[in-house]
């Protein structure tokens, strides 16, 4: 959790027991560079300690961003996948009230957006967990859960 | 948690004991099964290092989560296996659901209410060890991956630090019930404890 990591092709990379956290993978067809991101918060507070950069849904876009162009990859090919933001426990949601999980996807999103990395796919909210194995060699994304069949992104 | 001495561990661990002694009293009187509730861990847990305490990320679980009110903030979460889930409401409502996934609201409201009596117990003796008030919510139920039942409360710490000052209890009954107890109070609440336990001596 908070954690992040950038990896070459051929390399799988993988979360488990995603709840209200999301992740975040990245991929850069052209060196097949893959990243993912494990976050929890929109972003830090000011006056509180800082933690890893994949904490963080604005650092982790950048520190991914930033290992993937580090190690030769090119922005403008970089697409990206959501994963997670689930509402776990208690009755659903209402609209007037953003939960963990929704707060956490609004501020990966508009992260992504920001930067202008195109999104390639999601798999979010609901009320279960998932595990997510990201194939750097072919971008896709493998989301699998408890209480629903596998799917791929 | 820093500020936290092996002493003071060690006296936070026996006030551990007292709400394992009650939560253990609880589910016995509850269910008729010879559980045992064992004191594991008192200590501060990376956020990452959580899921593994209740069996690993993936590890099938039903979760029941109490939010803590009062002088001291915290989540107290009781994670059990299916299979000690099912045999639990099997000993409230004979003989019992064949799924957690089948079981109709009458059971999942006995499992609620399970949470809701032995966390009332633990944090009853808690409060009576620490001397302040500890008010639990009605407990929130899910049943999912070990991971993805506890991370939302690993979040609402996340704004704090990356670790949990953590308290564990393991429940046991031979070889085909188990689950965990985890309270983790919330860091604003810390240095209150940290100030109860320094004032009184162990119970």
């Amino acid at each position: 959790m908070g954690e992040y990591a950038v990896r070459r092709a051929p390399a799988r990379m993988a979360i488990f027991g995603l709840g209200s956290c999301v992740a975040v993978f990245t991929w850069e067809p052209g060196m097949k560079i893959g990243a993912l991101a494990h976050v929890l918060l929109p972003a830090p507070l000011p006056d509180q300690p800082r933690g890893p950069a994949g904490k963080y849904a604005d650092t982790a876009i950048a520190a991914i961003l930033g290992g993937t162009l580090e190690i030769g990859g090119r922005r403008e090919r970089m697409v990206a996948k959501v994963v997670g933001g689930a509402h776990m426990f208690g009755p659903s949601p209402t609209p007037d009230r953003e939960t963990l999980g929704e707060r956490n996807l609004r501020a990966v999103l508009e992260g992504l957006r920001r930067e202008g990395i195109e999104l390639a796919g999601m798999d979010i909210g609901g009320s279960y967990g998932r595990t997510l194995v990201a194939d750097t060699s072919s971008g896709i994304v493998r989301i699998t859960s408890l209480k629903r069949e596998p799917k791929e992104i | 948690m820093d500020s936290f001495t092996a002493r003071d561990l060690e006296a936070l661990r026996a006030v551990s004991l007292a709400g394992a002694r009650a939560a253990q009293q609880a589910l016995r009187q509850m269910t008729a099964l010879p559980v045992e509730l064992e004191v594991r861990r008192v200590q501060p847990v990376a956020f990452a290092d959580v899921p593994a305490i209740l069996g690993g990320p993936e590890a099938p679980v039903v979760g029941l989560h109490i939010k803590v009110y009062g002088d001291l903030r915290a989540n107290v979460l009781l994670a059990l296996p299916l299979p000690s889930a099912l045999r639990m409401v099997a000993a409230l409502f004979p003989p019992g659901p064949e799924s957690i996934e089948a079981m109709n609201d009458l059971e999942i409201s006995g499992l609620t209410e399970l949470g809701n009596v032995v966390s009332c117990a633990y944090l009853g003796a808690l409060s009576t060890a620490l001397h302040k008030s500890l008010i639990p919510s009605v407990p929130a139920f899910a049943n999912d991956m070990a991971g993805a039942v506890v991370d939302v409360l690993l979040i609402e710490m996340g704004m704090h630090g990356d670790s949990a000052m953590v308290l564990q209890s393991e429940i046991r009954a031979g070889d085909d019930l188990g689950g965990h107890l985890l309270l983790m109070p919330d860091p604003s609440s810390l240095p209150g404890i940290l100030a109860a336990l320094r004032e009184s001596p162990a119970p």
